[in-house]
């Protein structure tokens, strides 16, 4: 579609945009097209100068007339790119959140959650839902949350946490914290989070103990002795 | 790489609303379409230009 095709609504706007989008998935960025409008016009301004020199008012008036709509044309190139851009930054992250936030069935009815990283409250939505997911499709009666991988507990990512703990119990199934470094625990205390409500283990493996005692199930070794 | 791209990205208010911004009438289209037959002479040059520059740019 040219751009001195004297139409510039619906159908020019669509071609655009598509061209826009061609550009994006090819990867050609937007410095090559602008660039390329720039040799345009410097190759176009001559000839349209020689073609109206009997009229120099009309031509310089069509060759603004060309620079509003390369200028309009310019513009939806770098929306498209931007919103193309913007689309993958967005699945990326939602990819992110979803790596960071697994659920592993360890024993029937036992699962696992360990977090990794800071919780915000997007992630902190992410991982509660995951969790009561998991938990119903699991059948779990018990969930490991693991904060091993948390590098530091403030109120809020307390507070995340606690209402994660109450929505699993709302479930009928129970919260073990597990992972409670001593600073980690020195920081709830000091915050005055209260935790003594929650089972809570310094270790994965003390956790899923006592999980496994919640069920009344207990690894022993083979000579018997546990 | 299959990315998925919103379809409307610019809606035709936002294109009207685009075109009045950098004041472009329908003065304007018609004076584009009067360049018509004047840059189907010039077009084969500018497209010629455009190859050669980037070609001159190992690059792309």
């Amino acid at each position: 579609m040219q751009l001195t095709q004297g139409d510039y609504g619906e159908a020019y706007l669509a071609n655009r945009l598509h061209i826009g989008q061609i550009h994006q998935q090819i990867g050609l960025e937007p410095r090559w097209y602008m660039g390329a409008y720039s040799i345009y016009m410097q190759l176009a301004f001559p000839r349209v100068m020689t073609a109206f020199e009997h009229d120099l008012g009309k031509g310089q008036r069509i060759f603004l007339a060309l620079l509003k709509i390369i200028t309009l044309d310019t513009e939806l190139a770098i929306t498209t790119y931007i919103a193309a851009s913007e689309e993958i930054i967005s699945s990326q992250s939602r990819e992110i959140l979803e790596i960071a936030t697994p659920v592993v069935q360890v024993w029937s009815g036992v699962v696992a959650a360990p977090l990794i990283g800071t919780l915000d409250s997007q992630r902190a939505q992410q991982f509660t839902e995951r969790l009561l997911e998991r938990i119903v499709e699991m059948r779990a009666s018990v969930a490991l949350v693991d904060i091993t991988g948390v590098p530091m507990m403030d109120t809020r990512t307390a507070q995340y946490l606690l209402e994660a703990i109450s929505a699993v119990r709302l479930l009928g199934s129970q919260v073990i914290l597990t992972g409670v470094r001593p600073a980690i625990a020195q920081t709830l205390v000091h915050l005055g989070i209260d935790l003594s409500n929650v089972a809570t283990r310094p270790s994965l493996e003390a956790g899923l103990r006592l999980g496994l005692d919640m069920l009344e199930l207990q690894v022993l070794h083979r000579d018997g002795k546990r | 790489m299959d990315t998925h791209i919103p379809q409307v990205v610019v809606t035709m208010t936002e294109w009207e609303q685009r075109k009045k911004f950098v004041g472009f009438t329908d003065e304007d289209a018609q004076l584009l379409q009067e360049l018509g037959p004047v840059a189907d002479m010039y077009v084969d040059e500018v497209v010629e230009g455009l190859y050669r520059q980037f070609l001159s740019f190992g690059e792309t």
